[in-house]
């Protein structure tokens, strides 16, 4: 494990690492604990996520404010897919929370 | 007209898609077998130009409601849940930290398993071999990789954090303990390169008799200096690339470990912050305590004559499916020489507020002691922990296991490079339990064979992780029949009543690539329907638009949530969905730490 008196290190590299931590932040900001376990919600984030790490790879080859772009709205479309999931699981697949919010 | 015909005589209408007269009650609508308008239902029956059909006739045709009876319990399609770890399999120092750390942390009692395990592992990186058959010279290392599979929020890092500690605690201490001698160190080797600068000199100009003598002597003393510890003492790696880890190895004895609950060094490993190429090789050697040279252009040549790699890692459902699905990964077998556990998540079962039961500090401490002993084994030495009698015939049982499921059709055929090496995670498991009690007990870990006990508990932990195994990698390569009927099953339970028809079930299924037509989805209900699963109950009409069939779950199903409760007949969501789309989320910040931290 890191320690706090380790040096920074900046790189291409991290800076792939930044960016794909914010993702997941992001990410687990839009979608509730247990939606990983719901299969459907992995069919719909398949093909965002994938496009994302393409746009991940290109930029992380040239920063530019092409690929930054094309960039940022694969995150948002992943982030997006994520959100739009998590709707349908909600929906569909927790009647808790109907019946909490019925009585 | 009695209560019966007035139901049978709706339920033909409703079935046939048919409007009714809401004064006479009689259903008008298009003929199924002539498609001519003015066909009706009444108490009769089905009435048309083609013809008649009595009302009991007409039922059996086209509004079958009554269900048949169930002829045996569901059997539900796709792998079975992955059985639970046994805890009481676990020596008493393990089995009360993982019982107070799974309490605490509310996480799956699974995953606390498979984490007191991983961290006995990573303790005792590098330190020994078990023999797991002497006549076929067969060792392996005592370490090993344990993945645990579990979304954000699920108690996945505090489980990892709380077990990893005493780890964690303990490299700290050393890295003190050597910080200390550095300045002495540094001092030590300056030192020794001027008096290795002025010999060279006086054996140059051939002063002195001893110049030759002194030289050597001064450049003896300096790589002596340059050898000892000087403060960079590191077991415990993160998220480094494999060059880094190589470092590590070699700096350390060919020993590193690394606990986190997110798994980075995979991803690291996996290409995905690099140039998209994987880098496997310390991931693949570092298992089985192989040698491992690493040449680079612009450096010395690295050679570790046993690259010992130890990993206790959470990762996320969705990292670890992309990891399945990658080509590389499979084919080096990296994901193969993992322990798994992916638990389930029982949210009804979780504890709050005062509820949650308070750390047990013994079983605590307990612990640590153990863990502490273990990582203050001195040296490198090339123990060998040997199984006993009892020990050896366990090995020859997880063989047999292993064999057994690798038969077509058995229960390890979508896992095979994991089961292929089943009798090695059991010896390991086995050696681990071993030496972890011995340590607790006060006694020599290495000093008498793996006893039967511990070979025992061995078999039963790893049967219980090789079924999540298959529900973790496993499954990619499992039935794809099966894999859609419990997809479309999944599906079906979503569906309220009222609305379950198989045109409700296909719209359900939109976004699944497999699952486009009512062709493909009655190929799915047909299997299902074999299960027992489900029954159809509306027969297709003859002719015109055919009403959807209905269908209805088995009461084992359909009364089964994912909260584990009845659905309620009048559920509602809670949440309305708007048939505007919610705008794009917003992530204009994107690169925004990154550009502060270059500025």
């Amino acid at each position: 494990m890191r320690h706090d008196n380790d040096p920074p290190r900046r790189a291409v590299t991290d800076a792939g690492r930044l960016i794909l931590r914010k993702v997941i932040v992001r990410i687990g900001e839009v979608s509730p604990p247990g939606l990983g376990h719901w299969s459907p919600a992995w069919d719909l984030v398949h093909e965002p996520g994938d496009a994302f790490l393409d746009a991940l790879k290109l930029w992380e080859q040239e920063d530019s404010p092409g690929t930054r772009q094309a960039l940022q709205r694969a995150a948002e479309a992943f982030v997006g897919a994520w959100r739009d999931a998590a709707r349908r699981w909600e929906l569909e697949e927790c009647p808790r929370m109907a019946e909490e919010v019925s009585t | 007209m009695s209560s019966t015909t007035t139901a049978a005589r709706d339920a033909v209408g409703k079935a046939l898609g048919f409007r009714q007269d809401q004064g006479t009650g009689t259903w008008w609508g298009r003929c199924p077998r002539c498609n001519a308008d003015g066909a009706c239902v009444g108490s009769i029956g089905l009435a048309c130009e083609c013809g008649a059909l009595p009302l009991d006739e007409a039922v059996d045709l086209f509004a079958s409601t009554e269900i048949k009876p169930w002829a045996k319990p569901p059997t539900l399609p796709g792998s079975a849940e992955p059985a639970l770890l046994p805890v009481d399999a676990l020596p008493p120092v393990l089995r009360d930290m993982a019982t107070t750390v799974q309490a605490v942390t509310q996480a799956p009692m699974d995953a606390a398993v498979a984490a007191v395990l991983g961290a006995v592992s990573v303790s005792v990186v590098g330190q020994a071999l078990v023999e797991i058959d002497p006549r076929r010279g067969w060792r392996k290392p005592i370490h090993t990789y344990v993945g645990i599979e579990m979304p954000s929020g699920t108690g996945k890092s505090p489980l990892i954090t709380m077990v990893g500690r005493p780890i964690v605690r303990w490299e700290a201490q050393r890295a003190q303990a050597e910080r200390d001698t550095r300045r002495w160190a540094d001092e030590s080797v300056r030192l020794c390169t001027e008096r290795l600068a002025l010999a060279r000199k006086a054996a140059a100009r051939a002063e002195a008799g001893s110049a030759l003598d002194d030289l050597e002597a001064a450049s003896d003393a300096l790589a002596k200096a340059e050898a000892a510890p000087r403060g960079d003492f590191q077991l415990l790696v993160q998220d480094a690339t494999e060059e880094e880890l190589v470092r590590i190895l070699a700096a350390n004895h060919g020993r590193a470990v690394c606990i986190d609950p997110e798994a980075t060094i995979l991803e690291v490993a996996a290409g995905r912050y690099g140039n998209g190429d994987a880098r496997l090789a310390a991931l693949t050697h570092g298992w089985d305590g192989e040698s491992m040279r690493v040449n680079r252009v612009s450096r010395a040549r690295v050679d570790i004559p046993a690259a010992n790699l130890a990993l206790l890692l959470g990762i996320q459902p969705g990292i670890l499916r992309a990891m399945v699905n990658a080509e590389t990964m499979k084919q080096r077998g990296v994901l193969a020489r993992f322990l798994w556990v992916s638990p389930s998540f029982d949210w009804d079962a979780l504890r709050t507020g005062p509820d949650v039961p308070a750390l047990d500090t013994a079983a605590v401490d307990r612990y640590g002691k153990a863990i502490a002993t273990l990582l203050d084994i001195p040296g490198q030495q090339a123990r060998v922990l040997r199984m006993s009698p009892e020990a050896q015939q366990g090995v020859t049982r997880l063989e047999e296991l292993r064999k057994a499921g690798m038969r077509p059709g058995g229960s390890f055929a979508s896992i095979q490079p994991w089961a292929g090496k089943l009798p090695d995670h059991g010896a390991r498991i086995a050696a681990l339990l071993t030496i972890v009690h011995r340590a607790d007990q006060g006694e020599d870990p290495f000093a008498d064979p793996i006893p039967g006990w511990a070979m025992g508990a061995a078999i039963r932990i790893v049967e219980a992780v090789a079924s999540h195994v298959v529900k973790v990698i496993g499954d990619a390569g499992g039935d794809p029949v099966e894999r859609e009927a419990r997809y479309v099953l999944e599906r079906a339970q979503t569906l309220p009543e009222g609305k379950r028809t198989l045109r409700d079930l296909l719209r359900a299924c939109d976004g699944r690539k497999t699952i486009k037509t009512m062709d493909d989805l009655n190929l799915v209900v047909d299997a299902l329907v074999e299960l027992g699963c489900i029954q159809v109950l509306n027969s297709p009409s003859t002719g015109g638009r055919p009403p959807s069939p209905s269908f209805e779950l088995h009461p084992d199903i359909r009364d089964r949530s994912s909260n584990g409760g009845p659905r309620r007949a009048t559920s509602v969501p809670s949440v309305s969905v708007s048939p505007v789309p919610e705008p794009t989320p917003d992530l204009s910040d994107l690169f925004e730490e990154m550009d502060a931290d270059a500025a």
